[in-house]
């Protein structure tokens, strides 16, 4: 999503709030419409304005707009439900799926720079190990690990390949 | 996007304005595009502390909807069933009323701007572990032109005379970092 830097707090001055109101309920009904022909789909939405409560803002036209919410209200109550999301439960579904993206990245940093260390005092340019923290020396040496196994699991293949070839009497030219 | 039927000359590429054709394609930009309009839906809503109800109804016969304060509340203000009306009047969140903001909505306004500051810290979050991944690719790439034949470390790669080699190196080392460890009695393990 486009990370937009504006403050979104309630507008307080009258004059801005209506200003933002109006423009940015044009833009949204723009981008229902968008939605709506693009991808072939029914689709509406009501916006009651905190400055004129009475009357609702809609589109598409008042006529569509009953007829879709008449066939969403005619979905059985579980399939309204499905999919529905408020406010709340909107911006938590995005924390949420930023945090795996942190995670995710975490990790692979992590990976990356346990690797790095490795190269490092394999290629005898680490003296010491003073500088590192306890969670750099836990990977570290659970990498050592994995690749002592992977060493192991790799000679065990190779030798067996080459002792098969030595049964079937196969002459190396 | 090209016609899926259509010729198969290189220049025919028409953007389809009206229906986009690719099942694949046209689900996952459906998903964004509806994400896309919630998020709009939910800065108008926080910024003029407008009441929305967006209602999307999918190709699959699905209802996709986002509500502030809820879906239900805004349907329920907009096309009031007769028994529902007298149970919405009762239920009072004030601007069902279009009356003055409350404690009830400074409550909720709060809580959303928390949320929404959550939001804003979960995406520097996502911005610092890229520029974090960018660096290590750079320090990467310098060790790799700075090359000894163990860098890639890739078991794969080595020979059966290079394996043990690189078994006794890996063994010393983790005889070194035990050691360290060892030396250390105040660090947790």
């Amino acid at each position: 999503m486009a990370c937009k830097k504006v403050n979104l707090q309630h507008t307080t001055d009258d004059a801005t709030r209506q200003a933002i109101y109006k423009k940015r309920c044009k833009d949204l009904m723009k981008k229902v419409r968008e939605l709506s022909s693009l991808h072939g789909v029914d689709a509406c939405i009501v916006v009651y304005s905190e400055d004129k409560p009475q009357v609702p803002e809609l589109w598409p036209s008042m006529a569509a707009t009953s007829r879709i919410i008449e066939r969403f209200k005619s979905l059985p109550l579980a399939d309204q439900h499905k999919n529905m999301t408020n406010l709340e439960n909107f911006l938590k579904q995005c924390i949420a799926e930023l945090q795996e993206k942190v995670d995710k990245l975490e990790k692979k940093n992590e990976q990356r720079e346990t690797m790095l260390l490795l190269h490092k005092a394999l290629a005898g340019r680490l003296p010491s190990f003073v500088g590192l923290t306890t969670e750099q020396l836990t990977r570290l040496n659970s990498m050592v690990h994995a690749k002592l196994t992977s060493v192991e699991e790799r000679l065990k293949v190779l030798r067996a390949g080459s002792l098969s070839l030595q049964g079937c009497g196969m002459a190396h030219t | 996007m090209v016609r899926p039927h259509g010729g198969t000359s290189m220049g025919r590429q028409r953007i389809e304005i009206r229906h986009i054709e690719t099942k694949g394609q046209r689900q996952v930009t459906f998903s964004k595009r509806r994400s896309g309009l919630f998020k709009k839906a939910s800065e108008l809503s926080m910024l003029t502390g407008a009441s929305i109800a967006v209602v999307v109804m999918s190709e699959a016969r699905n209802a996709f909807c986002f509500g502030d304060p809820s879906v239900d509340a805004i349907l329920r203000r907009y096309a009031p069933v007769p028994g529902e009306a007298a149970a919405a009047a009762s239920v009072g969140p004030s601007h069902v009323h279009g009356a003055a903001r409350d404690d009830d909505d400074d409550r909720d306004r709060h809580h959303h701007e928390e949320l929404r500051k959550a939001v804003e810290d979960a995406r520097s979050q996502v911005a610092a572990e890229k520029s974090r991944l960018s660096e290590v690719a750079k320090k990467i790439e310098a060790a790799k032109a700075d090359r000894q034949f163990w860098w890639e470390a890739d078991v794969e790669a080595l020979g059966e005379a290079e394996l043990p080699e690189f078994t006794r190196a890996l063994e010393k080392l983790m005889a070194n970092v035990r050691r360290h460890a060892d030396d250390q009695p105040q660090q947790q393990q």
